[in-house]
């Protein structure tokens, strides 16, 4: 089979020892890669997650390549990470661009597992077919960005990509990411922590082998069409706004969470507009290794933070602009390099701040307890100060905010809990909780917590394909279909601004076999996403995981919206328990969302079926 | 006065050059009608933003806000517009890589 390299490294930290598995067509047929690869090892390298602490050594860290990564497929130069994660406590996953997955699968690696822990700090270097830890005393407590610059120099090696842990990372802040190439992270459920917790700093990849596919003229044929389309209507928002373009338009659609997700649209959308940001911010515009597209779109501040850099993507801006109530983009540029430099997920980051925000402005927060910091809403300083102090865990806000904001609201209590906007742990994204109803349930039953990114269910929100302020049990299927596609999607792994691009499932499963030379339909490549999101579910119901997990915050039931497009829009319960119902009906799955046996079965996962899955 | 308020984002804002402008209507006018005007004051096939060649939204269609609510694309000439109305035209959202 060609495509994959066939094989991936096992690192023992522990003992500083080295071995290598195989990766075989039946694994590779069942699970593709990325997303597959990493759910189904974790499930089975975890045996009993629920007694597993996320910062032990027992946790394992794993990380995949896809098929497509390293050939000239458009947009596939991705890689994943999974681990048990420290902030949800549930299946922790994420995904990162750039150039990293590339040069990683031409140094002949598919993929790369971590197990136990090291005892001094060290990093990883993979070239070619030497495989070394180095001592990363010199390095550690430094920033992502001086840790690439000096690993580089320390290899004497430009070509070197690296993947790194910040400050963040080292002292296990929960919402710790994983960075490469400065400005594209493994961003969510704090797999940086548990980088961290492993003392492994970074992991430097370089590789000279060429990938090889299957039927290169086939393949170059096919890519040139999907490369032109790439340049169609269905990707020039990303191409000429990037993604900040949505602020305006969710602004329009009452759907824009502001002032932590208390309303559904933001007063000065405008100056933190995509179309603003374009005007006045952008200083260059960047592609991931063969991507067609160029979607990232990096900031320099101005006046206030000048000389200031950063890459900022709408979840960044929206979560560190709108939810914290802030309007200036040089303030949200500097937000994010901080994140960035040193380690945190922007997203929770803006979302944990948000909460604490509104919990000062409700008394619930004292100057004692964040350290005299003036937490207020729309307070710039103070927003780049808990973000400082978040990820170095400085002082008693520090600590409270390392926490993410699930642990956060149950530490202080008095009520916050309500405030807390999140699934399973997991901090809630940029979509409003109320005024997009299906894209809720989509988020709320998503296996990482509130995952923006596994469905695409907002889709049908934002469309008006359907009424975004009310649910039925239809809603089900459609997050059900979503779920499965995009288990392909991030099993390839290929990037999900392309998905307008492929005009079906076959033409996914036609690149795949162009690749890889190994037979699949449209019918068998979406099969293999159910089963890989299954797993995962399985995985979480060994964690613990059922029905009572599967919901959104109190906030979108609870407290309508007071914005005049949408005002009093809120969710239903028993509308809500419906689409629930239609969810676990498509899928399978017992009315307490646990994976029936039958359907296992049908999926070819006997060993799920055993020990997880229920009679219907 | 049979006034509607158009809001522009995005491309919209280049094509006519402007966040916004208000434009006098009869009272009843359709959706499908006031966008083929605008077009053709400004020169461009704008219904090609919003509907393919076979009739059809596209995937990655632009959209329609009226009020606060999304236009089913399919159905701009049954939607009539009253004076006082908010219309908005969007690039379609994009969102996860
Ligand atoms: S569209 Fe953007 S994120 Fe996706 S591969 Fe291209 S540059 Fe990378």
């Amino acid at each position: 089979m060609k495509g994959y390299a066939g094989k991936y490294l096992i690192i023992d930290l522990t003992r500083g020892k080295t071995s290598m598995g195989r990766v075989d067509e039946s694994f590779a047929l069942n699970y593709i890669g990325g997303y597959g690869f990493g759910a189904r090892m974790l499930y089975d390298m975890m045996p009993k997650p629920a007694e597993v602490d996320p910062f032990s050594p027992e946790n394992v860290l794993i990380w995949w390549t896809g098929p497509l990564a390293g050939t000239i497929s458009s947009a596939g130069n991705k890689y994943a990470v999974f681990a048990k994660s420290p902030l949800t406590g549930i299946f922790g996953f994420g995904i990162s661009s750039g150039l990293f997955a590339s040069e990683f699968k031409s140094a002949g690696w598919d993929g790369v597992v971590f197990t136990g822990r090291s005892e001094k700090p060290v990093y990883l270097t993979i070239d070619d077919e030497n495989i070394e830890l180095r001592s990363a005393s010199s390095i550690w407590g430094r920033t992502t960005w001086e840790t690439e610059e000096m690993i580089k120099e320390e290899l004497g090696d430009e070509s070197f990509t690296v993947a790194s842990i910040g400050p963040a990372g080292e002292r296990m802040v929960r919402l710790a990411n994983i960075t490469n190439e400065r400005n594209r992270q493994v961003g969510r459920c704090g797999l940086g922590a548990v980088m961290g917790s492993k003392n492994l700093k970074a992991v430097a990849a370089r590789g000279t082998k060429d990938v090889e596919v299957f039927d290169i003229e086939g393949l170059v044929k096919f890519i040139a069409e999907l490369n032109e389309r790439c340049q169609g209507p269905a990707t020039e928002k990303y191409r000429v706004y990037g993604t900040p373009a949505n602020i305006l338009v969710h602004d329009k659609l009452g759907c824009l969470p502001s002032y932590n997700f208390q309303r559904g649209t933001f007063e000065y959308a405008e100056e933190v507009s995509g179309e603003m940001m374009l005007k006045t911010h952008v200083k260059k515009i960047v592609a991931c290794a063969g991507c067609p597209i160029a979607c990232d779109h990096v900031n320099q501040a101005r006046e206030a933070y000048a000389g200031t850099v950063s890459s900022v993507d709408y979840e960044s801006l929206e979560l560190l602009g709108p939810n914290c109530g802030i309007r200036s983009l040089d303030t949200i540029t500097k937000a994010v390099e901080i994140c960035d430099t040193l380690g945190v997920d922007t997203i929770s980051a803006g979302n944990v701040v948000g909460w604490a925000m509104e919990c000062f402005e409700r008394g619930i927060l004292t100057k004692d307890d964040t350290d005299g910091v003036e937490l207020r809403f729309g307070n710039d300083e103070a927003l780049l100060e808990a973000l400082r102090r978040m990820c170095l865990k400085e002082g008693r806000l520090g600590m409270l905010l390392s926490e993410g904001v699930r642990r956060a609201s149950q530490i202080v209590g008095k009520g916050s809990e309500r405030f807390a906007v999140h699934c399973k742990g997991l901090e809630w994204a940029a979509y409003e909780l109320r005024s997009l109803q299906t894209s809720t349930l989509g988020f709320a039953v998503s296996n990482r917590g509130a995952d923006y990114l596994r469905s695409g269910s907002y889709q049908v929100d934002v469309k008006g394909q359907v009424d975004r302020l009310r649910l039925d049990k239809s809603r089900g299927k459609i997050v059900y279909d979503g779920e499965n596609q995009y288990a392909v999607i991030d099993s390839l792994i290929i990037c999900k601004f392309t998905r307008g691009v492929f005009k079906s499932m076959g033409e996914l499963a036609k690149l795949y076999t162009l690749v890889t030379g190994l037979s699949m339909t449209g019918e068998q490549i979406l099969k293999a996403g159910e089963r890989i999101h299954n797993v995962a579910r399985c995985f979480n119901v060994k964690c613990g995981v059922t029905r009572k997990d599967d919901y959104p915050p109190p906030r979108a039931f609870e407290d309508p919206l007071p914005d005049d497009i949408v005002k009093g829009a809120v969710i239903r319960r028993e509308e809500y328990e419906e689409a629930l119902d239609g969810y676990y009906e498509c899928r399978g799955w017992s009315r307490n969302g646990v994976p029936l046996k039958r359907k296992l079965l049908e999926l070819g996962l006997s060993k799920e079926a055993e020990e997880v899955g229920v009679e219907a | 006065m049979n006034e509607v308020e158009l809001e522009l984002v995005g491309r919209f804002r280049e094509l006519f050059k402007r966040k916004s402008m208000r434009i006098s209507i009869e009272p009843g006018t359709s959706l499908l009608k006031i966008v083929t005007e605008l077009g053709r004051a400004i020169g461009v096939d704008l219904r090609s933003e919003f509907i393919g060649p076979d009739g059809k939204p596209m995937e990655e269609s632009s959209l329609i806000i009226v009020n606060g609510r999304v236009i089913d694309l399919t159905r701009m000439g049954e939607q009539f517009i009253k004076p006082g109305d908010r219309i908005v035209l969007a690039p379609s959202v994009a969102g996860g890589g």
